[in-house]
């Protein structure tokens, strides 16, 4: 394979105006962008695809992190109920031993509906002392950005404990909203498929879950 | 393509809709970037049809994961990141479809000076897309970006987060690996 000389190089990467180039290398030059002249540069007018990703859409139901927004969102207790509620609750409280200080685990998986999952205490943690909100999402919040917010520590890491189920998971931290940030200390991470990386978390059924920064 | 006075909402704007309730508000995105990636994916997949379907696929896969859109701002940017993911798939699927070699290395024709010669103008055309569709997808892509699609290293190296050192290198070798199939008419 013949070797480009560096000036034709620096040309044809666009660092280096047509003028400044050698005179004997000119022609070379020439050559190649008249190769790559000949394909045909005119802007492509695809007929609209409006009406067939319309159509995708339309079909497709709401997405299931979205209907449990939703739910969540939407007001629906009766006078009855809510106070129903909050009897119960109260009585939950008053039969529940206090617990030491410690961040409060939050349950991605409904036991109700599925209570045949073993799940597991994860703790998450992510140094960010600057930061004012951090939370942590993935595919079984179904990437939910509000995601479930981790507690700020005086040491300035920030830490969270959610109960998931055994299996393989995919995880980023939000951090005031905006920034997404894959887990420094993730031993793995895959592409998300859209130009970042997601963290890997394996949630093993007994053995502890071997992620630095997510832990059992 | 609506733009500017008729259609005023940004891109995060219609966005925020769109996760807001309004999932009509996603063909103002279609509108506007369905034709902004289709040289490049037409390039890409070899064909204006198949071209066609990449980006639709695109289009439908970037509303099923909107709310995975961490830079709202930057829609055009991460969509490109769909339509090439999309494209190497493609590519995948059809060299591992493809039963036949490529087409050997070009008979030399004498060509004299190429571009001038109009008759042979779309043998040509179909020479260089030959030799195109025999480079690698990251190195095809690097071509279409820097010389069809007229963009800066910098910002192709934005584009598919590569960096400038590994990019200039993958140009080099498929500038290389093009004047090499297209030897016949090249010197």
């Amino acid at each position: 394979m013949k070797r480009e000389p560096e000036d034709l190089t620096r040309y044809l990467n666009g660092e280096l105006p047509f003028a400044d180039l050698p005179p004997a290398l000119r022609e070379e030059a020439l050559k190649f962008e008249g190769l790559v002249a000949a394909l045909d540069r005119e802007p492509i007018r695809l007929p609209s695809l409006r009406s067939g990703v319309e159509a995708v859409i339309r079909a497709e139901p709401m997405p299931r992190w979205q209907r449990l927004w939703d739910w969540f969102r939407t007001p629906r207790l009766s006078p009855l109920t809510a106070s129903l509620a909050a009897m119960a609750g109260a009585l939950a409280w008053l039969m529940v031993p206090s617990p030491a200080p410690r961040v409060v685990p939050v349950s991605v998986v409904s036991p109700v509906v599925e209570p045949q999952i073993p799940l597991r205490t994860i703790r998450f943690t992510l140094e960010a002392p600057g930061a004012s909100t951090v939370v942590v999402t993935g595919d079984f919040l179904e990437w939910r950005p509000e995601g479930i917010p981790l507690h700020r520590l005086p040491t300035g890491e920030w830490a969270g404990e959610v109960d998931l189920p055994t299996g393989v998971h995919h995880y980023a931290f939000v951090v005031d909203g905006r920034e997404w940030v894959t887990d420094p200390a993730a031993s793995s991470r895959v592409d998300d498929g859209f130009g970042h990386e997601n963290s890997l978390l394996v949630v093993p059924a007994a053995a502890p879950v071997l992620l630095p920064s997510a832990t059992s | 393509m609506a733009h500017g006075l008729t259609n005023p909402l940004s891109d995060s704007e219609v966005i925020g809709r769109v996760l807001d309730g309004q999932p009509e508000a996603f063909g103002l995105l279609v509108d506007r970037y369905q034709d902004e990636f289709a040289r490049y994916a037409r390039f890409m997949s070899g064909s204006e049809e198949d071209a066609a379907d990449i980006i639709q696929e695109s289009l439908i896969r970037a509303y099923r994961s909107l709310h995975r859109c961490r830079e709202p701002d930057n829609f055009k940017g991460w969509l490109f990141s769909i339509v090439s993911n999309r494209c190497k798939t493609h590519l995948a699927r059809q060299r591992r479809r493809r039963t036949e070699a490529l087409s050997p290395i070009l008979p030399d024709p004498k060509a004299g000076d190429l571009v001038s010669r109009g008759a042979e103008q779309d043998e040509v055309r179909r020479k260089v897309e030959e030799a195109l569709s025999g480079l690698s997808p990251e190195q095809r892509e690097a071509i279409v970006l820097k010389y069809i699609e007229d963009k800066s290293l910098q910002d192709i190296s934005t584009m598919t987060g590569s960096s400038l050192p590994a990019l200039k290198m993958r140009l080099l070798r498929a500038r290389s690996l093009l004047r090499e199939r297209l030897n016949g008419w090249y010197e």
